[in-house]
């Protein structure tokens, strides 16, 4: 402690953050189970026990957000989260430094668009009557129809999906990139003498190399299969696609946040997190029953 | 040496940490002036002393600084200063909050989406001094929902005198309390009911071209004119413009004459859109029938006024509209694109006697939603102080007064404008850029605490204060006749104003937001349904809707009409 005391001391500025952002709001948790009126505080609103959580339950509107997070996240799952894995090996094996760097860069820079910029992005690309992918299909005669890629539940699923994958799989490469980098170099070139090629390498070295470090992703990313985005979604939505775009963000911000109720948008995000917890609990136990070492 | 100085970073960082949190700490409690005394909230008679003569002559500084947050709208209108911090925020702490002590902090509130904000800020304890809206059951919100205190109206006449008078000359008093308790005052809205600054403008040269002398007065001969329109290849985009609708959704026209009062107070209102009304099934099919047609926006779902401000500047539309003022920039870019192009507004009808007269022959009485008698209604924050009260009732007050409303709606001599009009109103100078120009739509979303529109003399007048300048076209004289056509509809009957309930509508407030978002995807679905199976469809998605909390509505609002709680229609709109 007396050695590295500087470290200790900058340890503090995370931890105070943390106290207070994070566990400084969980006394706030109580208006899910009063009917809050911000002007009225805390101590002028009824307590309703779960009255709440009841009128939510019982709400048809929130099986359908329920029913379309769910969906969306273990898409998310399916598709997005292999997807980075894939890109660190492929930039592993790049042998020209300048073109990785470069590729690399280019890659990472989609995830410091906001969504505002990248839904904007995605409409002026693929709008069916005046998009300019519908435009050169229909013009290259690439396609007898235009495309109706935003306005269909399908279409327009598929299509969220594939621009969150563009996203964010660079900036999500990063971790396995470094998770890659720190597997002994000497394991590759015994590999090599042996006369294993590129694949063999990749399969038998690289991806157990870094297994510890998708397990854990793997478990914080179902930690979050009830959450979603509404910066995203609300960027990438319209009113065709409803029956898939409501998701529990919107529900929270329309039933909640622009209707002023508070109670119910809190009684929906605890849900959301206890569910969670409970995901991470069950996907880490899973783990370690598979012999991996878990994240708790 | 190196290790050492490395070593006193961390504590560094610390201290500069930990004085940006005293700072903002500090500042916060600076700001909201919660230290205050709030004796008096929510009692009705406050602590505010009145022992000065009664208007802006007992005005004296407060002793202590005194802090209010007005709410300005943030349209987010392109090129012009932050709402909250130009020259005439500048303009008004120098001219007021600084002659009585008192410092006048603006909060920028979205446009588009004013509840959530107040919302936040609510919730936030940052709740400005005033909170004000158009929109009265919003208002009423607030107050059940505890945000603003009660007033008493003595006070605030001996406070605010001349604005009180004017409440009392428009019949404004009746609209100040709800569920019993007086929560508000109301700026005046000059001819509420003629409504004359919004313009539609239409493209007279291409009707000219599809053999046109004016602009149709029908729907068959819209249909007609804008067929040929498409035909001839005067746009290559759908000629008319559609968009997704919001909750003020009004089908007018369709409401059979005289209403039923009834129907009226549980269907009419511009926070919900009456999806199972029989009238607004009408006005969407008429909108299906458009559609099909290949008449409006295909793919109006994706459609934003940017877009049709932007296709209408650039030639591509046949009509658009807006607020009138002074210098309407999409006007001046609509003449700098389309050099040559000739604009009209709406055909005013007269008959050999030279009295307005209506084209009836689509059978649809042209009935018009009048504007509400009051504009801003302004209530006050339950966490104001008795002298942020007060202060803020001096604010309204000395706004009021004519010198420096005038100032406010025209600028300064010298700056602003050099030259008076032959009735003896400024010349208004290009300020285009200049850090001193008046702010959006001549910095209405300020004055219209106390007043609507500019007022003058007569209506002429009035009109002609709000008719664009410099244009190769002047439309003073087409916004009169449409002023004197609206005037005549009221004499008829046929304009005539919402219901305004004096309780508050819970259900209302619960659904409007789910009920808005449900109505723009099933309008959509309308819209583009076949129209062979647009009866069924109609049908099926009004019972969703009524499931989805409007029947609730209906029924609270029922309720609230029976009990007397609900203004009447006039009886000249009324079915006996």
């Amino acid at each position: 402690m007396k050695r590295d005391w500087d470290l200790y001391l900058l340890l503090i500025v995370p931890l105070f953050l943390t106290i207070l952002f994070k566990y400084g709001a969980y006394p706030g948790l109580r208006i899910a189970f009063m009917n809050y009126l911000p002007a009225k505080g805390y101590a002028g609103s009824e307590w309703v026990g779960f009255e709440t959580f009841q009128k939510v339950f019982k709400d048809r509107d929130f099986h359908v957000a329920l029913r379309n997070s769910l969906l969306f996240n273990f898409a998310e799952v399916i598709v997005s989260f292999p997807m980075p894995i894939i890109l660190a090996l492929i930039l592993n094996e790049l042998k020209v430094p300048r073109f990785k760097k470069v590729s690399q860069t280019i890659l990472y820079l989609p995830h410091f668009l906001s969504w505002a910029i990248i839904g904007s992005i995605t409409y002026t690309l693929f709008r069916t009557e005046t998009g300019l992918v519908n435009n050169m299909l229909v013009n290259f005669g690439l396609a007898e129809n235009r495309i109706p890629f935003l306005t269909e539940n399908l279409n327009w699923a598929i299509t969220y999906l594939l621009v969150g994958v563009w996203a964010g799989m660079g900036w999500g490469s990063i971790v396995y990139l470094a998770a890659i980098s720190s597997i002994n170099v000497e394991l590759y070139e015994a590999a090599m003498i042996d006369g294993a090629g590129r694949w063999k390498r990749m399969w038998y070295i690289t991806l157990p190399g870094i297994k510890p470090t998708i397990i854990t992703l793997l478990i914080m990313t179902l930690g979050r299969l009830m959450g979603s985005n509404y910066e995203r979604l609300h960027a990438m939505g319209n009113v065709n696609v409803k029956g898939v775009q409501y998701q529990l963000a919107i529900y929270i911000y329309e039933k909640g946040l622009a209707s002023g109720g508070f109670s119910r948008a809190a009684a929906v995000g605890l849900f959301q997190s206890i569910v969670g917890l409970l995901l991470v609990l069950a996907s880490d136990k899973f783990a370690k029953a598979l012999g991996e070492e878990g994240m708790i | 040496m190196k290790a050492k100085r490395l070593k006193l970073l961390p504590l560094l960082l610390i201290v500069i940490f930990s004085l940006s949190v005293l700072t903002a700490c500090n500042s916060l409690s600076d700001d909201t002036g919660k230290d205050t005394d709030i004796t008096g909230k929510n009692g009705g008679e406050s602590g505010i002393t009145l022992d000065t003569e009664p208007g802006i002559e007992g005005f004296k500084p407060f002793e202590k600084k005194v802090t209010i947050k007005i709410p300005v709208y943030d349209r987010g209108v392109e090129g012009l200063p932050p709402v909250d911090d130009n020259y005439w925020t500048k303009w008004i702490q120098k001219n007021f909050g600084d002659k009585y002590n008192i410092t006048v902090n603006y909060e920028p509130i979205p446009r588009s989406d004013v509840m959530t904000k107040y919302s936040l800020l609510i919730a936030a304890q940052e709740t400005p001094t005033i909170l004000m809206e158009y929109d009265y059951p919003k208002v009423s919100q607030w107050a059940a929902e505890g945000a603003m205190r009660t007033i008493d109206l003595n006070e605030f006449k001996h406070v605010a005198p001349t604005y009180y008078n004017e409440m009392e000359n428009n019949d404004l008093l009746i609209y100040t309390s709800i569920g019993g308790e007086t929560y508000f005052v109301c700026a005046v809205r000059p001819y509420a009911a003629t409504e004359y600054k919004w313009i539609n403008f239409y493209r007279m040269d291409w009707l000219r071209k599809v053999g046109y002398d004016h602009v149709p007065t029908n729907i068959q001969e819209e249909i007609d004119a804008l067929t040929k329109i498409k035909q001839a290849g005067l746009t290559d985009i759908e000629p008319m413009n559609l968009q997704l609708p919001t909750a003020n959704y009004q089908a007018n026209a369709y409401r059979d004459f005289p209403l039923d009062e009834k129907e009226w107070a549980v269907h009419v209102g511009i926070d919900v859109a009456a999806l199972p009304w029989e009238p607004v099934k009408e006005q969407i099919r008429k909108e299906n029938k458009y559609w099909h047609l290949g008449l409006v926006t295909k793919e109006f779902e994706l459609n934003d006024d940017t877009n049709a401000r932007a296709n209408f500047i650039a030639g591509k539309l046949y009509s658009y509209g807006g607020y009138m003022a002074s210098n309407v920039d999409w006007l001046d870019a609509f003449y700098k694109n389309n050099p040559g192009a000739e604009l009209a507004t709406a055909t005013v009808l007269y008959d050999d006697t030279g009295k307005i007269t209506f084209d009836l022959s689509d059978g649809l009485i042209p009935q018009e939603r009048s504007n509400t008698p009051y504009g801003m209604v302004i209530g006050f924050s339950s966490l104001a102080s008795d002298d942020q009260l007060k202060a803020a009732w001096m604010y309204l007050e000395w706004m009021r007064q004519k010198d420096v409303l005038h100032t406010l709606q025209y600028g300064i001599e010298g700056i602003h404008y050099k030259e008076f009009d032959e009735l003896g109103y400024p010349i208004m100078l290009d300020m285009t850029g200049k850090e001193e120009r008046l702010n959006y739509n001549d910095n209405k979303d300020i004055w219209c605490a106390v007043i609507e529109s500019r007022e003058r003399d007569t209506i002429e007048d009035s009109i002609a204060a709000i008719a664009p300048r410099g244009l190769p076209q002047d439309f003073t004289q087409n916004m009169i006749n449409e002023f004197y056509m609206k005037k005549e509809k009221v004499e008829r009957g046929w304009i005539y104003p919402d219901p305004v309930f004096s309780v508050p509508i819970e259900s209302l407030n619960e659904y409007r937001a789910t009920l808005q978002s449900l109505f723009q995807e099933f309008y959509t679905k309308i819209v583009k349904c076949d129209p062979a199976q647009f009866d069924a469809l109609y049908e099926e998605l009004s019972k969703q809707y009524l499931e989805a909390g409007y029947q609730e509505i209906m029924d609270e609002k029922l309720a609230a009409y029976e009990a007397g709680n609900c203004t009447r229609l006039p009886d000249k709109s009324k079915k006996k």
